[in-house]
């Protein structure tokens, strides 16, 4: 297993004709060895043609990909060692799920004895040691691409594994438990992952870290916890999160030294440690919170302050919880807050609002301001 | 201007796709039809559009019966999966293209009037100038709805329209398809895997399970009321769990005992339960969010004093921002508890969870069928 660095990467399609267009720059990347990481971004960011430079079958146009720091910019992906599942599983019908498994081992010679061992090691790890000899057509695209995945990580000498949105065909009540025997595996074999796709669920509950792209280039490389908690600016605090991070223009207020964001006439303390940071003069402000981190209540709280005042006007099941829609009272400021599967609430109803000081975040020109 | 479906039947060489199917479809609802792929709820759609003729029943739209009426003479409205635009006219020709082949004759202020109207509704009017090819796949699916919706139809179906979008933008449609469509006089038919989808938009449900509809009710009835199992098990994200028991008696309380011996107390035999009998077997259901994590100060397992609590082994834990999903192994099986608190734990732990009597399900053994439960559907009363 090994490192995975893209250095400096830039990518143009086309190059020399009107049709030119540059697909990647800037892009530096370096996966730890035996790390799960995803890449993440909406449709057209760039994240397949980065994979593709990655695993060979694309040559950047400038840039270099190092594999425990030798260049291999210039190997075909044959010599590379980089493992691929695609979309949609790339299987042999002529042979059973241990041929499938057993074929890269063939090709590169490995006594049947190891083969056999290494068989049955995947194949328990995958939870597919009673289909092994069943022949592929008769089996669902779930499992098929758990052969994939197994004849991808087969090999003791493969050096990465890249996964391009394999869950695309798989049956949504089965991705749970797929997603689950990737990542085991993933785990067992401190196999280094890069896992391409373009919902953030698979991507955050597979890895460790995850490289979210935009417009061809990377905004933020980062555990999920600090993509969800510190966005560096509010593309991410959208994009992550499900809804994304309310992100609501503000005006600024300060009062004895303290920092406030002006949503009309609501004041929204900010978080202590950024009151220095902030330039009262500033315009283009935002201000972030999650769903999750407001507080909804339905009795007037009378007395206590900093609770805003709201009407709810849609509410959305989402199966775990349910998703409020309000607009603040004399605004036309909408945020989303998050409350339990059984809350009772219906649109229409006031409710009020409170947004914890420590999980604001405050943005300037879109990017996050924290604290020095 | 409701739909009423009376013992559809459908089969496809030998394959009984629908199995003498009932649905009452009320005016105006945003109604889902729910299942698995390859249930046959493609077929049920077409059928009820009249794309396609049933082998037996009856298809009726606000009481009158439809079944032997062409497509083409019915006020349907449809959408796809794969969104279909002319790709050589601009958006707005793609909208005014129903009205212009259309025999009624509409007049060019008219045409003018609902293109305009509709790219408002669906915001698109950014770009009704543009060839679909220049457009997202969000706004592509938009023009596809607009043009469905263009001639003002009394029933409009949609095949799972978003199965093919970025997830950003199935939140994004998912939320203006709710708005959009309980403020309009259209009927929605819509059919998607995703329970998800259909608990977020709709405004009733319908499961369609081995060629019929088991259930259908509002929204909230079928998600606190699940009657049958297979519902239950299908309509949540992660699904609802259930293990096997005993209902037992020791004096004056009950429990249910599971396989490995654990009691849950449910109260006294005039509290939770009176319909249950003692020395019966039954199936538990319970939501992974309505379990509460109880921990000590290392997070493993605690003592029972109350008996109400299980002690599953965590085989995984998947954080989203906030949320842990509990991959958990109990009694041979997998069942799942949402947290809305992340979970740093390692797998191999042995956890403890408390079940409130108040909020299980419990369901016949052998049928299937919804016997009891504690959960009340929320109603807000101010």
């Amino acid at each position: 297993m090994s490192e995975i660095e893209a250095r400096d990467i830039r990518h143009v399609y086309d190059q020399g004709t009107e049709d030119e267009t540059v697909a990647i720059e800037h892009i530096n990347l370096t996966l730890e060895d035996g790390s799960a990481n995803a890449l993440l971004g909406p449709s057209g960011c760039g994240k397949t043609t980065l994979l593709q430079i990655i695993s060979g079958l694309l040559q950047p146009t400038e840039g270099q990909v190092l594999i425990d720091g030798e260049d291999v910019t210039d190997k075909p992906p044959a010599e590379r060692d980089i493992a691929q599942v695609f979309q949609f599983p790339v299987i042999y019908d002529s042979m059973d799920v241990y041929g499938n498994l057993a074929f890269p081992l063939r090709n590169g010679g490995v006594d049947e004895a190891e083969i056999e061992d290494r068989v049955h090691k995947i194949a328990d790890l995958l939870e597919i040691e009673d289909i092994l000899h069943s022949s592929p057509a008769n089996l669902g695209p779930e499992l098929n691409q758990l052969v994939a995945l197994g004849r991808g990580i087969i090999r003791a000498d493969t050096s990465a594994i890249l996964f391009d949105e394999p869950m695309t065909d798989v049956e949504p009540s089965r991705k749970l438990t797929i997603r689950r025997r990737v990542k085991e595996a993933q785990q067992e074999f401190g196999i280094t992952a890069l896992y391409v796709t373009h919902d953030q669920h698979e991507a955050l509950t597979f890895a460790e870290k995850v490289a979210i792209m935009k417009d061809g280039k990377l905004v933020q490389y980062d555990t999920g916890e600090n993509l969800y908690q510190n966005p560096v600016n509010t593309f991410i605090g959208h994009f992550i999160g499900s809804p994304g991070m309310n992100l609501l223009n503000c005006g600024l207020a300060r009062e004895n030294g303290a920092a406030y964001a002006q949503l009309g006439p609501h004041s929204v303390p900010l978080p202590s440690g950024i009151h220095s940071e902030i330039d009262s003069s500033w315009t283009d402000c935002q201000v972030g919170i999650r769903p999750s981190s407001i507080a909804v209540q339905v009795a007037d709280p009378k007395d206590e302050t900093h609770y805003v005042p709201a009407t709810v006007n849609q509410v959305e099941m989402l199966g775990g919880y349910q998703i409020i829609t309000a607009t603040l009272e004399e605004t036309d400021v909408e945020v989303k807050a998050r409350v339990a599967h059984d809350f009772a609430i219906e649109e229409g109803v006031n409710v009020w609002l409170s947004f914890p000081p420590a999980d604001i975040r405050f943005f300037h020109q879109q990017q996050a301001v924290s604290a020095a | 201007m409701g739909i009423r479906v009376e013992n559809l039947r459908k089969s496809f060489g030998t394959e009984q796709v629908l199995d003498g199917v009932n649905i009452e479809i009320p005016d105006r609802s945003f109604f889902s039809v729910v299942a698995p792929t390859g249930a046959g709820k493609t077929t049920l759609l077409r059928i009820m559009a009249g794309i396609e003729r049933p082998d037996s029943g009856t298809v009726y739209y606000d009481g009158k019966d439809m079944t032997g009426v062409a497509v083409q003479d019915r006020s349907v409205g449809m959408v796809y999966q794969e969104f279909i635009n002319y790709p050589s006219l601009t958006v707005r020709e793609n909208l005014a293209s129903p009205l212009e082949v259309s025999d009624e004759n509409y007049s060019r202020e008219e045409i003018d009037r609902r293109v305009e109207e509709t790219a408002e509704m669906l915001q698109i009017s950014h770009i009704l100038n543009n060839l679909p090819e220049e457009v997202s796949g969000g706004e592509a699916q938009r023009t596809a709805i607009s043009r469905a919706l263009i001639k003002e139809p009394d029933y409009l179906f949609m095949d799972e329209p978003l199965a093919n979008l970025d997830y950003k933008l199935r939140e994004q449609l998912r939320s203006d398809f709710e708005r959009l469509f309980s403020e309009q006089d259209t009927t929605v038919i819509y059919a998607t895997p995703q329970a998800g989808d259909a608990l977020a938009m709709s405004t009733h449900i319908g499961f369609l399970h081995d060629g019929n509809i088991i259930q259908d009710a509002p929204r909230d009835e079928i998600y606190f009321h699940p009657k049958f199992l297979p519902v239950a098990e299908y309509l949540g994200e992660p699904p609802m769990n259930v293990l096997s028991g005993t209902l037992t008696e020791e004096g004056d309380r009950r429990f249910f005992e599971l396989r490995d011996g654990t009691r849950i107390s449910v109260g006294t035999a005039s509290g939770s339960f009176p319909s249950l009998s003692p020395g019966r077997d039954y199936e538990l259901g319970f939501r992974p969010q309505d379990m509460t994590f109880v921990r000590n100060g290392n997070g493993t397992a605690v003592k029972d004093e109350d008996e109400t609590l299980i002690h599953p082994d965590l085989s995984f834990v998947e954080t989203v921002g906030s949320t842990s999903t509990l991959h958990l192994e109990y009694q041979g099986k997998e069942i799942y508890a949402l947290n809305s608190e992340p979970v740093h734990l390692d797998p191999g732990s042995t956890l403890s969870f408390a079940l409130d009597p108040g909020k299980l399900y419990v369901y016949d053994p052998a049928t299937g069928d919804l016997i009891a439960t504690g959960h009340k559907i929320p109603s807000f009363s101010q």
